[in-house]
Parts: C-alpha cells; sequence; structure tokens
C-alpha cells in the first residue's frame, strides 16, 4: 500500500513537472537474461523506470533520480528507491555536493583500484552496466578549484556495504567450510552510525597540457566483510565483520598520438583476509593494487583497451586463503557503424591465476536516438576463480532502453 | 586644373596599389587573412546539428560550445543537450598552434559519472555520426596544408578567392580542398572535399550576418555525396566577447554534465 502511494506520488509529481519549469528525464528499460547451459532458466529479467529531476536557481541546483523496479527473479529488488538525491552550489573557485550521491574516481575501467568512494552492487556479479553497479553514498563533497589543481574533500558520515548475491540469487556463491560441526552464520557487524565512524577522503588531481594526475586518500571502512571463526563445543559460530582500511592512491594518464597511458596504483593498510593457521581464520596483511592500460584510437570509430592489474599481499603468509598475486587483464574492442547508430562491443577479462575468463559480448543499435535495443552474451569459463566459478551461469541476453 | 589632374593621378596610383597588392596575395596569404580575422576572444554559440540520410529521416542534436583564445591557442568546451542518449556529455578541447603538440581531449560520461582522457589525434573521426569530421569543424593552422590561388570569381553575386589547399600530412582523408573565400568578409562560403576517387562532399555556408560587429554564418550545409548523407547546422544563438571564466574550461567543469 505504501508503494502503491508513492507511485501515485510519483506520477502526480510527474504530471506537475511536465507543466513547470523543472527538467524532468529518465529512461525505462526492461533486461532479460538466460542461461546458456542446463533447463535455460533465466538468470535475470526485470524492468525499471528511471526518472531524474533537475532544478536550478542561480548557482545553487537540485538533482534526484529515483528507480522503480519490477525483478521477476529477485522479488527483494521490485519496489521503489531513491537512487540520488542531492543539492549543489557552485561558485567560481569551489563547488560544494551534499546528499545521496554516485562519485567515480579513477582511470580504469570495470576495475576497482582507485576508485573506491562508492561500494559495489554485485547482485548480478559484474554483467550489469558500469553505472549500476556502483551504489550511491551519503555523502559531502568539497571542492576547491583554485586552477592549477582540484583540491577534493569527500565526507561519508554513514557506512555502506556491497551487496552480494544472497538467497535464491543465481549468481550466489556458497562457501564451504571443512567441519564437521553444526555451522552457525552470524548477523553481520556494521560500524554503528556515529561520527567516529565516519569515513573521509582527499583527493589532489591535475590535468596539464599532455598529462593527468592526481594523489588521494581513504580513511574508511572495508565495503566487503570478513568472516571470523569462532568454535566452541562441536559450534563454528562464523562472524561475518567489516574492519576499518586505510588507502593511499595515485592515478595518471598519458596521452602520446593515438594512444592513451593510463595507470593506478593503490596501497590498501590492514585489510583483512582468510588464514587457515590463526585462532579466528583471518589475518591483517597490506596489500598493493596497480593497474596499467593502453587505450587506442587508430579512427574510424574503432576503440581499443587493454589494461592489466595485480594484486600483491605484502609480508605474505602461506597460509592466507588468497594468492600472494592475483592478475587480472582485460581486452575491450569496439566498433560503431552505420553513423553510430549500430556498435559491437568485446570485453574480456582473464585471469591469470586460475587462467578463468568472462567475456561479454554486445551490441547495440540506436532504432531512434530515444529506442535502443541490446543483445548480447556472457561466457564465462574455467574451473575456478573470480569468473571461472560463474562457468554455469554463461548467458544470452537482450534489453531495450527508450529515453526521455 | 592640374590639382585636379593631381588627384586623379593620386587616386588612379593608390587603386593600382591596391590592386597590385591584391594580385601578390598568395594562397597562403588569403589563409592566414581567413584564420587572422577577428572572431572575438570568446564566443558562446547554441548549435543545433541535423543529420539527414538517403531517405530523408532526420536526426537531431543540440550543442551548446563555448570557446576562447589564449593567444594562439584555444580552450573550447560543448555539451550536448540532446537527444536524450548522449544528454550531459561533456567534450573538453585545448587546441594549440604548434602544429608539433597533439591536442589535449577531456570526455565526460554521464552515465559513468566518469571522465576520460581521449587521444588528441583523431582528426579524420566523423563527430557524432555527422559529415564533419573533428578537423572540418576545428580551426586547422594554415601551414598544415600547401595552398594555391587558382582564381577569382563571383559566387552568389560576392567577389571570392578560390584557393586548392592540399594536406601536408599524407594519412590525411583528403588529398585536396578547393576553397572559396569572401573577399569582403574574410569567410569561406564553400569548400569541396576531394578524395583520390575524386568530390567526396561539399559545404556551403550561408546566413552570414554580423554579431556583436563580427562577421557570422548562421547555417552550415554539409553535403555527403559519397554517402548520399548530409548534415545541417544551424547556429541558432551566438554572442562573442561575453567575458567568459578559464574555470568554465576545465574538467572539474564538464564533471557537472552542465555548465554554468
Amino acid at each position: 500500500m505504501k508503494q502503491l502511494f508513492l507511485m501515485i506520488g510519483l506520477f502526480g509529481t510527474f504530471l506537475y513537472l511536465s507543466a513547470s519549469d523543472l527538467e524532468f528525464t529518465g529512461f525505462t528499460d526492461t533486461y532479460h537474461a538466460v542461461r546458456l547451459k542446463g533447463q535455460h532458466e533465466f538468470n535475470a529479467s526485470r524492468t525499471r523506470f528511471r526518472g531524474e529531476i533537475f532544478y536550478q536557481i542561480e548557482d545553487a541546483s537540485l538533482f534526484t533520480s529515483f528507480n522503480a523496479i519490477n525483478n521477476n527473479i529477485l522479488e527483494d529488488e521490485t519496489g521503489i528507491e531513491l537512487r540520488e538525491a542531492f543539492m549543489e552550489y557552485v561558485a567560481s573557485k569551489w563547488d560544494v555536493r551534499v546528499g545521496r550521491q554516485i562519485i567515480t574516481w579513477g582511470k580504469a575501467d570495470g576495475m576497482q583500484i582507485t576508485d573506491i568512494i562508492c561500494p559495489g552492487d554485485y547482485t548480478e556479479f559484474i554483467t550489469r552496466d558500469f553505472d549500476d553497479i556502483r551504489i550511491p553514498v551519503e555523502s559531502v563533497k568539497f571542492r576547491w578549484l583554485p586552477g592549477f589543481a582540484d583540491f577534493e574533500i569527500i565526507w561519508l558520515p554513514f557506512f555502506k556495504a556491497s551487496v552480494l548475491p544472497s538467497g535464491n540469487n543465481p549468481w550466489k556463491i556458497s562457501q564451504e567450510y571443512n567441519t564437521d560441526n553444526e555451522i552457525v552464520f552470524k548477523q553481520t557487524i556494521e560500524p554503528e552510525n556515529k561520527l567516529e565512524n565516519s569515513e573521509i577522503a582527499g583527493k589532489i588531481s591535475f590535468y596539464l597540457s599532455g598529462i593527468d594526475f592526481a594523489f588521494s586518500g581513504f580513511y574508511t571502512w572495508d565495503d566487503l566483510p570478513i568472516i571470523h571463526e569462532q568454535t566452541v563445543n562441536d559450534t563454528t559460530y562464523l562472524q561475518p565483520e567489516h574492519h576499518r582500511l586505510k588507502y593511499l592512491g595515485m592515478e595518471m594518464n598519458k596521452p602520446i598520438g593515438n594512444f592513451v597511458f593510463r595507470s593506478e596504483i593503490a596501497f590498501y593498510q590492514n585489510k583483512f583476509f582468510r588464514n587457515l593457521s590463526t585462532e579466528d581464520k583471518t589475518d591483517k596483511k597490506n596489500l598493493l593494487k596497480a593497474m596499467l592500460g593502453l587505450d587506442w584510437y587508430p579512427g574510424d570509430d574503432w576503440d581499443f583497451s587493454f589494461q592489466f592489474a595485480d594484486d600483491l599481499i605484502l609480508k605474505y603468509d602461506e597460509d592466507l586463503e588468497s594468492d600472494e598475486n592475483n592478475s587480472v587483464a582485460t581486452l575491450n574492442i569496439s566498433k560503431k557503424i552505420l553513423r553510430q547508430t549500430l556498435g559491437f562491443s568485446n570485453m574480456l577479462y582473464y585471469g591469470f591465476n586460475e587462467k578463468d575468463i568472462y567475456d561479454q559480448i554486445a551490441m547495440d543499435y540506436a532504432l531512434t536516438d530515444e529506442l535502443h535495443l541490446f543483445c548480447g552474451m556472457d561466457i564465462f569459463a574455467g574451473n575456478d576463480g573470480y569468473f571461472g566459478k560463474f562457468k554455469n551461469n554463461s548467458q544470452i541476453w537482450f534489453k531495450v532502453k527508450y529515453g526521455f | 586644373m592640374r590639382k585636379v589632374i593631381i588627384l586623379f593621378v593620386m587616386i588612379a596610383t593608390i587603386f593600382q596599389i591596391v590592386k597590385l597588392q591584391a594580385k601578390e596575395l598568395s594562397g597562403r596569404d588569403i589563409m592566414v587573412l581567413v584564420d587572422e580575422r577577428d572572431d572575438g576572444n570568446d564566443s558562446r554559440v547554441e548549435m543545433e546539428m541535423i543529420l539527414i540520410n538517403k531517405r530523408g529521416r532526420k536526426r537531431i542534436r543540440q550543442i551548446i560550445s563555448y570557446s576562447k583564445d589564449y593567444g594562439k591557442d584555444s580552450k573550447s568546451v560543448m555539451i550536448f543537450q540532446k537527444p536524450v542518449d548522449v544528454k550531459g556529455t561533456g567534450f573538453l578541447s585545448w587546441e594549440y598552434d604548434d602544429d608539433s603538440k597533439n591536442d589535449d581531449r577531456w570526455l565526460y560520461m554521464p552515465a559513468l559519472k566518469k571522465v576520460r582522457r581521449i587521444s588528441g589525434s583523431s582528426e579524420n573521426d566523423y563527430f557524432m555520426g555527422s559529415d564533419f569530421t573533428y578537423d572540418d569543424m576545428g580551426g586547422r593552422n594554415p601551414d598544415e596544408d600547401t595552398h594555391t590561388l587558382l582564381r577569382e570569381e563571383n559566387l552568389n553575386e560576392q567577389p571570392c578567392w578560390v584557393i586548392e589547399s592540399i594536406p601536408k600530412e599524407k594519412d590525411n582523408m583528403y588529398s585536396k580542398k578547393i576553397v572559396w573565400i569572401r573577399q569582403d568578409v574574410k569567410m569561406a562560403v564553400k569548400v569541396e572535399y576531394y578524395d583520390k576517387l575524386g568530390l567526396m562532399k561539399t559545404l556551403t555556408i550561408s546566413d552570414i550576418k554580423q554579431v556583436d560587429g563580427i562577421w557570422t554564418a548562421h547555417e552550415m550545409l554539409m553535403d555527403n555525396k559519397a554517402e548520399k548523407h548530409q548534415t545541417v547546422l544551424n547556429f541558432n544563438q551566438v554572442n562573442y566577447n561575453q567575458d567568459l571564466k578559464d574555470n568554465m574550461f576545465t574538467v572539474s567543469a564538464i564533471e557537472r554534465g552542465r555548465l554554468k
């Protein structure tokens, strides 16, 4: 009933906005994916209405976006959600944005090296569009813009965790525990909503002739929980918990001719990992993540993009569940034809450790500027690893999107 | 009577000098005159781009563009207003007069809320599915081509210089351009683009009027004969010398998806 009132309210707002000076835009999309293997079950089937409202008075503005979703596979997702809602004030040398917003850092595509302000929504692993994977955060973002550099400070008063597949989600991966004990899964411990549990980030960016680079730091919480184990008599208690994390990072872009070189490097202090030799099966280690990328724009609407990323656990312990090194490469090739109305793309991920693959092949046809038809395949291969464990989830999909 | 004769001789001499000067102008001199004509220190343009295919079906793009001169270099920013699938996309470009230096370019993609540094040397790529390449849209340095004055002739009853421009770089998509320059306003009014197979497309520039004291084209039609496709550019609202702030031409500005 509450959602019905919300829908009526939103519809009324839409009618009002249509007749006022406010800017009302958005889209409707419908996405359906079927497994290639087995009984060809639906991996995803959802339809969404996205509304976006923008209003500006002189230097101040308001932006709100919301989703009305019907999800046939994950019924918990059906409903109305506020996606972003923020106010912004823009002065000549600074601006400030307050509210629920998406903040993007970094130069990498489809990888989280320095892009760690917004947690990830992995409900459908990473098959969703990149913009749907970022979860908006309540925050205050202040930028001082003196000209020679951009200084950015972000305060996040409330912690928000990444979303992992759960329940009967076809993307859920069950963790196996090698024990005869009874297992009790406790509720995840999240930071309380207290000032001292706030997260704070800072970044200095330089956009210069022939080179961009930036330095960043973040006093945060790990968006993914680590599971602490405790065995009492014949019962093993599993306690997921989020922990404090400190981050320092650097990113760079360097164009040379038809090429753009991209790089990111990040240092994470005191990240928790699973360690089978410790009492609670966890251990704190420092982690170094780095990415090197190369974009090639040969012209004629061809784009090539290659990335190589490596995670290195410092002062490695052989009993850690994670590998000391974890390397992933991506190759993205895209081409547009018919005056950019028909686009083809292929984004390939390759995990070196387990030799596993995720390949997304997609086509986008603009029937009109407003109406786009998409179709594609997500292919997972390998026996284990980040991608290989989804080998039974390879799927074919289509999407229709109408923007207004 | 003697004074009248002296005056007549003086006037004749002046006319002769002007005529000689005009005759002595080389193709390059004329293109430098065109390049250096007053186009304001900065400008704001509301532009409509209409793509027309061979069946007459139209697709419309609306763009707000700002540009500012920094000596011989310039900075420009474009924000796409329509259609919906590109609304909010920002394109920032720092263009350098020095041939040896690549332009700096950034693209803001609102769906990803992310700015991407893009290569500065894809000049031969078509802009947004139109018949204009980035090179056609931007200010090409006169010394990037070899110019030859072919003749003088009237076009639409206006005296014009007709110049042949041959690109110096070997990988340019055009083998040559024939450009009609209106002598009174020092502006191109027609351009024929040729490749090795012959005439590719023709640009016709019309509705030239003064705005804020600066001669301004309000319509451009690019007729792509090879692909039977046309692009019309309408410059609906043009303003010059608005004292635009430097911070409009920055990455932080396009990251907002709109400009004040």
